[in-house]
């Protein structure tokens, strides 16, 4: 009996912190009690982007040759972000390479192994939050999926 | 211990004593390693409110959230620590823990 007692207060002790930090990076703003204004857009957005994730995985997945390696996996997986190879014809080769969308605004071209990632900043929907950093007015653009910055970042940066 | 018309259990007092003793830390600037003066002090007071408004409270429950409370001031914001204290506290309620 007391046992289960002790159990079920880490339980809720355990939850109740994972609970705290889905509140934090969503609901509430740079650690403080202010709501996120425009919450219901965001979290609308979120899930959206999570399904879209989701969905673009299972695609990938189904998309895969029978007869690919674990070796060829972990270079793609190596190379994402940017060319590896120092050879500029791979760049060329990958840029006529038809494209991939992995989200919205990014895309992906492969070619041998090799994947170039590209980014429209101009289809991505950013939301603009204005911070008070040591008495400096400061506007960051974030993409709308994006965890609120941490104060602490922004005094460093700034 | 009556004190007046009150009853107060060992638990109770010392987490009095506590309090007093951050607050006197807090008012003279006395250094405490690690640990947030200002943050210790408003939770403490939580915990005193809490404890404070509940008639019939399981100690054992209580005290290892506010161990744990207090033991996450070390390393998270005290607006994310008092947000796991009150939805822990809610939760505890919820489920006839405390």
């Amino acid at each position: 009996m007391k046992i289960d007692l002790r159990i079920k207060t880490l339980l809720i002790i355990l939850i109740s912190y994972l609970t705290s930090i889905l509140l934090i990076q969503n609901v509430f703003l740079a650690n403080s009690p202010e709501i996120r204004p425009n919450l219901g857009v965001y979290l609308a957005s979120k899930v959206k982007n999570t399904f879209n994730r989701l969905g673009g995985n299972l695609a990938s997945l189904i998309k895969f040759p029978k007869n690919l390696s674990l070796n060829s996996i972990t270079n793609r997986g190596s190379s994402t972000g940017s060319t590896t190879s120092s050879n500029n014809t791979v760049v060329e080769k990958l840029k006529n390479q038809p494209s991939n969308v992995l989200t919205k605004g990014v895309y992906a071209k492969t070619e041998g192994g090799n994947t170039l990632i590209e980014i429209d900043t101009s289809q991505i929907d950013f939301v603009e939050y204005t911070f008070n950093v040591n008495g400096k007015e400061i506007k960051v653009k974030m993409p709308k999926d994006q965890p609120t910055p941490p104060a602490q970042v922004l005094e460093k940066l700034y | 211990m009556y004190l007046g018309p009150f009853y107060f259990d060992t638990k109770e007092i010392f987490l009095i004593l506590a309090t007093i003793l951050l607050g006197l830390a807090s008012f003279f600037g006395w250094p405490l390693w690690w640990f947030d003066r200002r943050a210790l002090l408003t939770l403490v007071i939580l915990l005193l409110i809490t404890k404070g408004l509940l008639p019939s409270i399981h100690n054992e429950a209580f005290f290892i959230l506010a161990i744990v409370a207090i033991f996450l001031t070390l390393y998270l914001p005290i607006f994310q620590v008092v947000l796991f204290y009150f939805i822990s506290f809610l939760v505890f309620r919820l489920l006839k823990v405390i």
